[in-house]
């Protein structure tokens, strides 16, 4: 049994002054109450008649509201409705979410013609239902008021009509004199759009495609040319590797196609007595990211020691294989041990191993080729065959594009769907460029930083109001439809191509064509092509069986790609830029959701940190908040710190995606920008720099931080186990559940026990699929109405999520649980830690977080209106009309997840003026238009009650009905709630308890099961599976 | 922005006494009408309600619609082509049956629609109703069925109106056989010259300081109790009846003409909202209905104005609930199976629709306590609450409510 202890931050395991001050509270912040009661107002003499004249007017007040009229409503009908559409029954139109190298399969739930909800789409093999937090926020976009309204000439208002005519006329001009014209966006899926683009370029001639991504893989795509002859990104098939050695490549979190990846990642991860095996997972990384969390062993190297590292590996590799090695690949001697591990593991399990790298370095990724090939990973891992078409940035061309834009040689620039001002490291030359181009169309949804400084812009539709197809990996295709018609008066990129190649078909039609020419005679089931594109639409995607893999010789030259990336080694800071998981490149900055989505790691909402080693932190007397200024070359810049365990020392790192300047009222000036630390390294971008500087500028920030809000006062709520552990005792790492069993049989009040009848609900998690990427927060924000409350809100502790993602650290080397008498009596800097202390080497739990809806609920029997009390089927319901906002429920839960509107978030109230909009963000909100996206099955809560999660109690009651109106028994699966459908990585089960069948059941039954905070005998109807870990023997 | 009452106790008297004999007419047709198994009229007249009655007048009239009357279809016609002429008229009519033909030409080449499910009890059902409709000559205006049949209930406050007249009735004759009563004892004292003090004028005699403070405590009860009551109901709008922007009635449609509910509010069996119909289904029947008997052609017209200029019709909301709590009708009409009047009330009595139920909480709580559920029918409930089950069976309780069911719980509908 391991019996150590997690800690939530720095101040939880320090235990310091203000952290032990603040745990016993539930609210951060005291009520004015003596402020105002020794406040001049109430001890004037004359308080009493002061008192009675406002209870005149308030009565007064009162009962003159009350005498107002009810408004009059309206119910409007259709003049003639549409066959499919019920009012008040959602419909679900298949659809892709795509966004440059976003991608996910999706159904779009509509209700009374607005979206409302993003759903995964199953019939999709390569996101097979899941989604990220991105694809879920991705709705609340459409409701975005910065998106342009009209199309624009230098900046002013112009027609539709007269737009074409000028663009056209001149594309002709610089037609009839030979001129260059490029077009520039971020990677293209579709592959309708890509012909289109090429049809474009033989009306005008002189026509290249460049495509920029600011996060970009051009290295692969380099590498595999070199070693392959293709310059593609290759398929990957995680779910059949049972060794993954991966060197930075956030392949949970931002690598490639996340969600793909989760979806085969977690199926070599779920454990149970059946299949009691787990893929191994190695991360070498400098940063703790999402993925390296989640890894049964992270090994903390600094950006520089990337390349040796791999060649490391590859020569060990080679020298199992019998091959010669190659010069270089000294690494520490932590990371050799781990490497070598890794080695002899990949070798023992050739053909079924895999190794990946995050890096843009073409070389070190040749090297990562050739270990791939040595070890038979092609064929079975990498599937070159079947690629993928996502991160098709190509860093070469752009800087050509760039040069050729400064010498004044570009005649066109059509940009689309990419903000290079915002997001290439030189943004401002390429804003200078721009200058120089005589046509400048930018298709951007917004007047965004590059934008802003084009001659036309012609919004294009949000992806729900288009029409698009994708392939994003060979052979799979989808489709997108329009859910809602165009809200502001714009038009579809592809259309205005289409325009002013005067064709005659709008994109619909040129995406059906296309279908009927190029997917249509792929397949043999159905014989007429309308029938098949009926079919396609409704169920999204359209699959052709994957090409039979085929094998390629690797034939890149490992010499020189080990003497060009080893030996690279630095000793002072270094600093790495890596993508967010949230927020993405930047594209959608000013989606509230996404911003008050906390970072999987630092849990820090609104804001850019730099995450910095904890040994630095205390050489230099950081803490938490303290402002440090990063330098590297000309640039630099002023930066919060967060205490990172786990990065490697002397390292510095930065997420991509804030700091914008032009993008809506939620997201401008929200963090910083930090593209430029982004440099060019031969013809590809790098996102490390080993030459930086840091100093404490001694300013002081306050960052809003949710991970430390709420603790479990050191109770331990982790269960965690080894593999082997696991498999000679399926009960190892939760012996305590017996213990608690014995003792919470006794009660003392028998009457107070529930009966459950019918139906009881039930929900199980599974600690070793959830990899903490965030999807479920967004979805449980999108089907609950929760509000979004801004930074300032969130430092006041006043965050609304209903389920939050709690991460723990605990470090590797420690094994026994330090108890807590000695862990007081040494406040300070963790002393008792010093012989398992290794501040590189941590391990991370992520432990989602929601309402237990306990059957003996601690929260029911303080309230005094009963607005919390129990239902017959298991859940804790919350009444909001009821509530009264005493808060005495928040303060007696001890899993801290009842959460309080301090302010009317959203505008349920009737009263603008109670509406809280100090912060940007929360603006948003309350727009009239945002509002649109708001769920109109579930109540919009106002000022001063409680709120919590009710298992999606609207979805429940909506299967039920369904099953009624059916006549038929309730099956299991039907009735999900909102977390559990987003999750990429099947984590969560839910369901009815009561029948022995469902899924649920069986999860209780399994030995693995366990319930947070049992001792506490509240009955919680939420189990977690313990953790396991196959972390034996890794160095 | 106003309210528009129309409170008439005399006109709501009449009516509750009206209601009074319809409900005993209506028990009365019911022991008459004895069903055989297979072709009973009262499944005639339900299909005929569900399927033909929005082509055709009740059999009751001779008004044509869209299709002719019907009334006495089985003295003109025989059985068998009947069947065959409803099962399928399109196939009949290519079999060359000259009455068939000669229909379809008479009828502008309007072709009607096919019932292939139909089966010939089905069909022999119809035309019994209709040969017992046709020799009806009251009109017995019978709630057309929602989601099932049900009677209409009668709330208990249309009887206070009665009642308050009998309180004051008796009031006032108690107070005149007291002053009689008096006034008599009075004069037998002063003939058998017994000292009789002064009669104290009758102001005095009210105006004392005993009533003055009795009346001014029964003020003070009464204003609290009238307070209380209105607060309760501040924001409830019973009986609130705005005026439509047609003059659409209820009476005509779903009363006399007898359309089934759902035919134009198809949103009931399926949906959270019953649906207010969009104009194409208004167009239904009124592309050939283009007089109404009331107004002639001055609202059908509205229709036709919106039909052609594409602009929906702005009905103003009788029933709003606020926005904390969830209704859904398909939960009440297809799940629960409870007609539409046990809310609406006798909307096939109305010209204009007003809310009839108050809508509050108290009232929803009752109905879910009282009201039996479908809990035997539907086999959604089979699996579930076994020990429900058992004491149904061995008859402990005769039936399960929705409150048995936790249909009185706070997430039931708050959410």
């Amino acid at each position: 049994m391991e019996n150590k202890s997690y800690w939530k931050g720095l101040a939880e395991l320090e235990e310091t002054p203000e952290f032990i001050h603040e745990r016993d509270k539930e609210f951060a912040e005291e009520l004015p109450i003596e402020e105002i009661f020794n406040s001049n107002f109430v001890q004037k003499p004359r308080a009493r008649r002061d008192f009675l004249k406002m209870l005149g007017f308030s009565v007064t007040a009162a009962t003159v509201a009350a005498s107002c009229k009810i408004p009059v409503r309206q119910a409007i009908p259709y003049v003639i409705k549409p066959e499919e559409i019920v009012p008040g029954l959602a419909n679900y139109y298949a659809s892709t979410y795509m966004d440059g190298s976003d991608y996910c399969s999706i159904l779009v739930k509509t209700r009374d013609g607005r979206p409302i909800k993003i759903e995964g789409n199953s019939n999709s093999t390569v996101t097979k239902g899941g989604t990220n937090a991105r694809a879920q926020a991705s709705i609340l976009s459409l409701y975005d008021k910065a998106r342009t309204h009209v199309p624009h000439q230098d900046g002013k208002q112009v027609e539709w009509s007269t737009a074409d005519s000028d663009i056209k006329s001149q594309l002709a001009a610089i037609k009839t004199k030979g001129g260059n014209i490029r077009i520039l966006s971020s990677t293209v899926l579709s592959p309708s759009t890509k012909n289109l683009i090429a049809d474009f370029g033989t009306f005008y001639g002189n026509t290249k495609h460049v495509v920029f991504e600011p996060m970009s893989n051009a290295g692969m795509l380099s590498a595999n040319e070199k070693s392959f002859g293709k310059r593609v990104i290759p398929g990957y098939n995680f779910d059949k590797a049972k060794v993954i050695v991966s060197f930075a490549a956030d392949f949970l979190g931002s690598w490639i196609s996340p969600i793909e990846f989760t979806k085969q990642y977690v199926t070599n991860r779920k454990v149970s007595k059946a299949k009691a095996e787990m893929s191994r997972h190695y991360q070498f990384e400098s940063n703790v990211s999402l993925t390296g969390s989640n890894a049964d062993k992270r090994i903390a190297i600094k950006p520089s020691e990337e390349g040796d590292a791999i060649i490391a590996l590859y020569n060990m590799v080679a020298g199992f294989a019998g091959k010669a090695g190659v010069s270089g690949g000294k690494v520490s001697d932590k990371a050799n041990k781990s490497l070598n591990k890794a080695a002899a593991e990949m070798w023992a399990n050739k053909n079924s191993s895999l190794v990946v790298c995050g890096s843009n370095d073409t070389n070190a990724q040749i090297l990562v080729n050739a270990i791939n090939d040595i070890l038979g990973s092609y064929g079975s891992t990498i599937d070159l065959d079947n690629y993928t078409n996502v991160a098709q940035g190509f860093d070469k061309d752009f800087s050509d594009l760039v040069s050729e834009m400064e010498a004044g040689s570009v005649d066109a620039l059509i940009i689309y769907n990419t903000n290079p001002v915002y997001s290439f490291s030189k943004g401002k030359k390429f804003g200078e460029a721009l200058k120089k181009v005589g046509l400048t169309i930018s298709f951007n949804d917004r007047t965004d930083e590059t934008t802003s400084l084009v001659k036309y812009h012609l919004p294009d539709n949000h992806y729900l109001e288009s029409w698009n197809d994708a392939e994003v990996k060979l052979g799979k295709y989808s489709l997108s439809q329009p859910c809602i018609n165009p809200i502001f008066n714009t038009r579809q990129a592809a259309d205005s191509l289409l325009k002013w190649m005067d064709s005659a078909d709008d994109y619909a039609t040129v995406i059906k064509k296309n279908w009927e020419k190029f997917v249509f005679p792929a397949q043999t089931q159905e014989t007429s092509f309308q029938s098949f594109w009926d079919n396609c639409i409704r169920v999204g995607v359209f699959e052709k069986a994957s090409a039979v893999a085929t094998t390629t010789a690797f034939a890149g030259d490992v010499n020189a790609a080990a003497s060009a990336s080893g030996g690279k080694k630095a000793d002072g800071m270094e600093l790495v830029i890596f993508e967010s998981v949230g927020l993405g490149n930047g594209k959608y900055a000013n989606n509230p959701w996404l911003l008050e989505n906390p970072d999987p790691i630092t849990k820090v909402v609104w804001d850019t940190v730099a995450m910095i080693p904890v040994p630095y932190a205390k050489e230099n007397n950081l803490v938490e908040g303290d402002m440090i200024e990063v330098s590297a070359g000309d640039f630099k810049m002023e930066l919060p710190v967060v205490l990172q365990p786990g990065i490697a020392n002397n390292t510095i790192a930065v997420a991509v995606g804030l700091g914008r300047e032009k993008c809506g009222r939620a997201g401008d000036g929200v963090g910083k920008n930090v593209y430029p630390f982004v440099s060019m390294s031969g013809d590809t971008m790098s996102y490390s720099n080993s030459k930086v500087s840091v100093k404490p500028t001694g300013n002081k920030y306050e960052l809003a931080i949710t991970q430390t809000h709420g603790t479990f006062e050191g109770r331990n709520v982790i269960q965690q186990t080894t593999l082997s552990e696991y498999k000679q005792d399926a009960s190892a790492g939760n012996e305590s559940i017996k213990e608690y069993e014995e003792v919470n049989g006794v009660t003392l009040y028998p009457q107070n026990i529930h009966e459950y009848n019918g139906l009881r609900w039930g929900m199980n998690i599974d600690l070793n699929s959830c990899i903490g990427c965030g999807a479920c927060q967004v979805a449980c924000s999108s089907e609950n109405n929760v509000p979004v409350v801004g930074k300032d809100e969130v430092r006041r502790v006043h965050e609304m999520h209903w389920i939050r993602i709690d991460r723990y650290y605990s470090f590797a080397g420690e094994k026994e649980r330090v108890t807590k008498e000695s862990h007081s009596n040494a406040i300070g800097l963790g002393n008792q830690y010093d012989d398992v202390k290794d501040w590189e080497d941590i391990e991370v739990v992520h432990q989602p977080m929601l309402c237990q809806h306990c059957e003996n609920a601690p929260c029911e029997n303080v309230c005094p209106v009963a607005a919390t009390n129990h239902s017959s089927e298991g859940l804790n319901q919350m009444t909001y009309n009821r509530c009264i906002g005493t808060r005495y429920c928040a303060n007696n839960c001890p899993y801290k997840v009842r959460r309080f509107n301090w302010f009317d978030y959203t505008t349920a109230d009737s009263f603008p003026w109670n509406t809280y909009d100090k912060s940007e963000g929360v603006a948003m909100m309350i727009d009239d238009l945002t509002r649109m996206v708001l769920n109109p099955d579930v109540t919009v809560r106002s000022r001063g009650v409680i709120e919590k999660c009710s298992f999606c109690v609207q979805k429940l009651q909506d299967a039920k009905l369904n099953a009624k109106k059916q006549d038929r028994a309730l099956v299991d699966g039907e009735a999900r709630t909102a977390c559990q459908s987003a999750c990429p990585a099947d984590a969560i089960v839910f369901g009815d308890v009561n029948n022995k069948e469902t899924a649920v059941s069986k999860t209780r039954e399994d030995e693995r099961n366990y319930y947070v905070l049992a001792e506490l005998h509240v009955k919680p109807s939420i189990g977690y599976m313990v953790k396991v870990r196959n972390n034996e023997n890794m160095a | 922005m106003t309210f528009y009452y129309k409170p008439s106790r005399i006109a709501e008297l009449t009516r509750v006494s009206a209601r009074l004999l319809l409900l005993l007419s209506f028990i009365f047709s019911f022991n008459v009408s004895v069903s055989t198994a297979a072709v009973s009229v009262a499944d005639g007249q339900k299909l005929f309600a569900n399927n033909c009655r929005s082509c055709h007048t009740t059999p009751d009239k001779d008004q044509v619609l869209v299709g002719p009357s019907l009334k006495n279809i089985d003295k003109k016609r025989s059985e068998a082509w009947l069947i065959s002429w409803i099962r399928n008229n399109v196939a009949f009519r290519a079999s060359g049956d000259k009455d068939a033909i000669a229909i379809f030409e008479e009828y502008k080449k309007a072709s009607m629609t096919q019932f292939l499910s139909f089966t010939d009890d089905d069909i022999k059902s119809i035309v019994a109703y209709i040969n017992d409709a046709s020799n009806k000559v009251a009109v017995v205006a019978s709630a057309p069925t929602g989601g099932a049949a049900g009677a209409v209930e009668e709330s208990a406050d249309s009887y206070t109106g009665i009642l308050w007249v009998v309180v004051v009735t008796l009031a006032g004759l108690s107070f005149l056989i007291f002053r009689i009563n008096n006034n008599l004892r009075r004069y037998a004292g002063e003939k058998e010259g017994e000292e009789i003090p002064e009669e104290r004028p009758f102001f005095k005699a009210i105006f004392s300081k005993g009533n003055v403070a009795l009346m001014l405590f029964m003020c003070v009860m009464f204003l609290g109790y009238w307070m209380v009551n209105e607060g309760q109901s501040l924001g409830r709008s019973r009986n609130y009846q705005p005026i439509q922007p047609v003059k659409f009635s209820h009476k005509i449609h779903a009363g006399q003409n007898q359309i089934n509910c759902l035919y134009c509010h198809s949103g009931a069996e399926k949906s959270k909202v019953a649906s207010i119909p969009s104009v194409s289904v208004c167009m239904n029947c009124h592309k050939a209905i283009k007089e109404g008997p009331i107004t002639g052609t001055a609202e059908i017209s509205k229709i036709y104005a919106a039909y052609d200029n594409n602009q929906p019709i702005k009905w103003v909301k009788v029933h709003n609930l606020p926005d904390h709590v969830y209704f859904n009708h398909a939960q009440h009409v297809k799940a629960g199976q409870v007609a539409c009047q046990t809310c609406h009330g006798p909307i096939q009595e109305m010209d204009e629709v007003k809310q009839f139920a108050s809508l509050s909480m108290g009232w929803c709580v009752n109905c879910h306590r009282n009201t039996a559920t479908q809990f035997a029918q539907n086999k959604y409930y089979d699996p579930l609450f076994s020990k429900l089950h058992e004491e149904l069976k061995t008859g402990k309780i005769s039936q399960v409510t929705e409150g048995d069911l936790g249909g009185t719980e706070c997430q039931k509908c708050h959410y």
